[in-house]
């Protein structure tokens, strides 16, 4: 892959990359941060890249490295500021019961969710970003379907 | 609703998400560090730490700007020393280029060959008053070699209507060359320029997204009339650019009307005439144990007044995950006066389960800038869990002067 369809495609992951951020981080700056970060560091290792096919994994595992690197920099913080951290807040034009929803499972849940049902990764490629077995990606999506259910009958009832 | 209809749950893609794809893209092609809108919190919180121990702003002086941006402080008595360790090596220097519009001048330099880091600090000079410039630097190489950069100050990109000074703290190049070699693109700006930050966006009540949107919709509407943005440290607020059109995003701005070519300046200067003097190493083993049976040992120490690089192994009875986002540890580096902490970042490997069935870690710390070489360091782990977090125990580390 040349250097310009590598950075085309980057430019073509950024709506991914924003959306993958956003299930992890609550803080629209820690998201901007994690992303600007990301594309730099995959433009610095591009060459450890081993296959065309794999980039849109490699670099969703960058991102999702940058963003625990961050939540672990808010931890160290919060020892000794103590803040609270950031509620997530819907973006302008999100459905805010989808969101809510979404939302009351814990990122371990909700993370493959995203990743299958709103980006397309199947659940191998799932498993090799988040670096669990298939099995694990299978029961956490699981689980995180009865969880949506539960919390969308529960708004639906009041 | 079917899980497919998630995707509802997310909105557009802001712009400033875009913006910062931008940036990134633009840093590689000018083959630099980038320049990150937001420093991170721990660099920003030892940045903070030097200002307020030096007590003095930022401003341009012929010299001494590094000891400004560093600070320099004795470790033994916690106070302000401008004859420290760190000081005491600061090697004043006077390499300029000049060219029509701007004279450059490397001032300072700080070699340290034992943390493997380094300093520059550099200055703008407009030539002409009134002139309103935007400057573009990459980042020093040496030998070819580009290196990563710790920190920095107006060390990527620049606007200026006056004398501007510039700093960079980075890793010294694996190729052992000392000769920094810096290019600098310097364009005229054409349209009237704007001092506005997101922050004056804010009102009672808004949200993030409804503050960054209020700021974005008023800065199109500014690009749109010919205007460009500063925001607060001389940064230019970036514009979305079509990289199918090609031309990097300094080009786009010339071809928009926004900014002139003036001219490419370029300068070398050797880094490594005089070495930071002092390296200290740990004065004997150090391994502590804690409470809840946890240990630390640390196998290797070596401070500079630069940087500290600690490598330890972690040893742990509790079935744990050492660094993920919800849990693991934190460790600190301190010295043993509170008034000073360092920036630090902490890496662990992967662990190994040992016989005995305890998780074994070997972590990774680097602690910068320093500023001088105390006589100990404290490492303070803490577990954290959720939103809870454990104090573990400390580990006070005593030092002593590296023998050749």
């Amino acid at each position: 892959m040349t250097k310009e369809e590598f950075e085309r495609r980057l430019i073509d992951m950024q709506d991914t990359m924003y959306r993958v951020a956003s299930t992890i981080l609550n803080r629209s700056c820690d998201r901007e941060d994690a992303i600007q970060e990301c594309v730099y560091r995959a433009l610095r290792k591009r060459a450890s890249l081993k296959s065309d096919d794999a980039m849109r994994g490699w670099v969703i595992r960058i991102l999702i490295n940058e963003c625990y690197a961050i939540l672990r920099r808010a931890k160290r913080e919060c020892l000794s500021d103590e803040l609270p951290e950031a509620q997530p807040r819907p973006d302008p034009g999100a459905n805010e019961d989808v969101f809510r929803a979404l939302f009351s499972l814990g990122r371990d849940l909700r993370l493959p969710l995203v990743l299958h049902y709103v980006e397309g990764y199947s659940v191998e490629e799932i498993a090799r970003v988040l670096r669990v077995p298939a099995g694990t990606v299978k029961s956490r999506m699981n689980r995180a379907r009865k969880k949506l259910k539960l919390e969308l009958e529960e708004e639906a009832n009041g | 609703m079917t899980p497919n209809d998630l995707k509802y749950a997310f909105g557009e893609t802001p712009q400033r998400v875009k913006n910062c794809v931008a940036r990134s893209l633009r840093a590689q092609e000018r083959s630099r560090t980038i320049m990150k809108k937001k420093l991170s919190i721990s660099l920003i919180a030892a940045a903070l730490a030097a200002l307020l121990l030096i007590g003095a702003a930022l401003a341009v002086s012929q010299t001494g700007l590094l000891a400004s941006w560093l600070g320099v402080y004795n470790a033994k008595t916690g106070e302000i020393d401008p004859d420290g360790s760190l000081a005491g090596a600061i090697q004043y220097l006077d390499r300029s280029v000049e060219g029509s519009a701007l004279r450059c001048v490397v001032t300072e330099a700080l070699y340290d060959p034992d943390g493997g880091t380094y300093s520059l600090a550099w200055r703008y000079e407009p030539l002409f008053e009134g002139d309103t410039l935007y400057v573009v630097c990459s980042s020093p190489t040496f030998g070819g070699e580009f290196t990563d950069t710790i920190m920095g100050m107006n060390d990527c990109e620049c606007l200026l209507t006056g004398p501007v000074g510039c700093s960079t703290f980075g890793h010294l190049p694996e190729n052992g060359g000392t000769l920094a070699a810096m290019t600098f693109s310097v364009y005229r700006v054409k349209g009237e320029i704007e001092h506005k930050n997101v922050d004056d966006f804010a009102k009672p009540g808004m949200t993030d997204e409804e503050i960054n949107m209020a700021f974005e919709t008023w800065f199109r509407s500014i690009v749109a009339e010919g205007r460009l943005n500063m925001e607060g440290d001389g940064v230019l607020t970036p514009i979305w650019w079509d990289k199918e059109a090609g031309g990097s995003f300094e080009e786009t701005l010339v071809r928009a009307g926004l900014l002139e070519r003036v001219e490419e300046l370029a300068l070398e200067v050797d880094i490594g005439a005089m070495s930071l003097p002092v390296e200290k190493v740990m004065a004997g083993p150090a391994e502590f144990t804690f409470e809840n049976g946890d240990s630390i040992r640390v196998n290797s120490l070596s401070v500079t007044p630069m940087i500290a690089k600690i490598e330890a192994e972690y040893i742990t009875s509790q079935p744990q995950r050492f660094d993920d986002a919800e849990h693991g540890l934190c460790i600190f580096v301190r010295s043993p006066h509170e008034t000073q902490s360092y920036g630090c970042n902490t890496a662990f490997d992967e662990p190994v389960q040992e016989e005995d069935g305890r998780l074994h870690a070997i972590c990774h710390i680097q602690a910068s800038p320093m500023r001088d070489t105390p006589d100990a360091l404290e490492l303070k782990i803490v577990r954290y869990e959720g939103g809870e977090q454990e104090l573990i125990g400390t580990a006070v580390i005593e030092l002593a002067d590296k023998e050749d």
